[in-house]
């Protein structure tokens, strides 16, 4: 079946292992971000400031059961041009979150660490400990443009590139186990998240929020009609 | 655990304003995250056992890709036949069941399959 014949130590000692390590070590990083990440204090402005926009939402979806009196007096609180609250937050302190706020930047680093470090480490131990033999060989035909990239130590020019090395097996177990994170750690687990996710996740959220937020309730109350429904 | 399949989308409908004439459904999101991870807990054990049948059996090349599609699309009609044909009722889009994580399981798949195929075959 296949040409070549490899050393059952190989399996015991390299290919187990290798899967053995990769998981173990995507659990033990879940643990430790469970362990490092700092509880979030929320300041009481900004928790008064989404309920005050929940309330004013709801008032455009459900103002249709209140009396017409009762609905004036509540789209009055919000938008009048002296004492109305959103009219206030429109025109009061105009410094959005900073992005380089030092909580959110340390916030985000951790996590980039985290996850690459441990992968940088195990795949240079893993490269430099199990090199100069072939560890296992994939199903599928490759072309040779693959060879320099899958068969790391081995100098054989003549060998199919289906023969890999144990650096790409690990690379191999690195991609197939994140499913398998979720299925054993229960949906959000942080062993899963890659790291383009937590870049992209942060930055456009945050930018100029609470102002915009605030002008685009403003209007929708403006332009909200009335009409007794009961 | 694909029976908590059997909460369904509360499809309350909700008139927003008065402009608009047509009923909107409301979702309760607790039962779409609990869908979708049903979606994706099935979808992960469905890679693993192809993958390590594609290994025992064998199959190189093309073939073991192909045994992954078979498998995705027998699995799609799994899920079909346990939401009583209505997906519309369980999910907003029509088709996630053949496609909801189609790459995460075969990096998966590939995996099983590389390691049965190895510890069947090569050793």
């Amino acid at each position: 079946m296949t040409d070549l014949l490899l050393d059952p130590a190989i399996r015991t000692w390299v290919f187990i292992p290798i899967v053995v390590v990769t998981f173990f070590v995507g659990i033990v990083r879940h643990y430790v971000h469970l362990l490092l990440v700092s509880k979030k204090k929320n300041e009481l402005e900004k928790v008064q400031d989404t309920h005050y926009l929940a309330k004013a939402r709801l008032l455009r979806q459900n103002g249709h059961i209140l009396s017409s009196n009762d609905f004036a007096m509540r789209k009055q609180f919000f938008v009048d041009e002296k004492d109305g609250y959103l009219h206030s937050r429109i025109q009061g302190p105009s410094t959005g979150p900073n992005p380089l706020d030092p909580a959110m930047m340390t916030e985000m680093l951790k996590g980039n660490m985290l996850n690459m470090v441990p992968m940088l480490v195990i795949g240079g131990w893993i490269n430099w400990t199990f090199s100069g033999f072939v560890t296992t060989r994939v199903p599928f035909p490759l072309t040779l443009r693959f060879k320099p990239m899958l068969q790391r130590g081995v100098n054989l020019t003549s060998l199919n590139a289906a023969w890999v090395s144990s650096a790409s097996w690990y690379f191999l177990n690195v991609f197939g186990l994140r499913s398998i994170y979720a299925l054993v750690l229960g949906g959000e687990n942080s062993a899963a998240t890659t790291m383009d996710e937590q870049m992209m996740g942060v930055n456009p959220a945050v930018q100029q929020d609470p102002k915009q937020v605030f002008k685009a309730e403003w209007e929708a109350l403006q332009i909200s009609f009335h009409k007794f429904k009961l | 655990m694909v029976e908590k399949k059997s909460t369904s989308i509360a499809s309350a409908a909700a008139a927003t304003t008065d402009k608009e004439k047509t009923n909107q459904p409301v979702y309760s999101e607790a039962a779409v995250r609990n869908n979708f991870s049903i979606l994706e807990n099935s979808r992960t054990c469905q890679a693993a056992a192809s993958g390590i049948a594609s290994g025992a059996l064998g199959l190189t090349g093309a073939y073991g890709f192909i045994f992954y599609f078979i498998f995705v699309l027998v699995q799609a009609i799994l899920w079909e036949y346990k939401a009583g044909f209505k997906w519309n009722t369980f999910f907003v889009n029509r088709s996630l069941s053949i496609t909801h994580s189609i790459v995460g399981g075969l990096f998966t798949y590939v995996l099983f399959w590389v390691f049965i195929y190895g510890i069947v075959y090569v050793y």
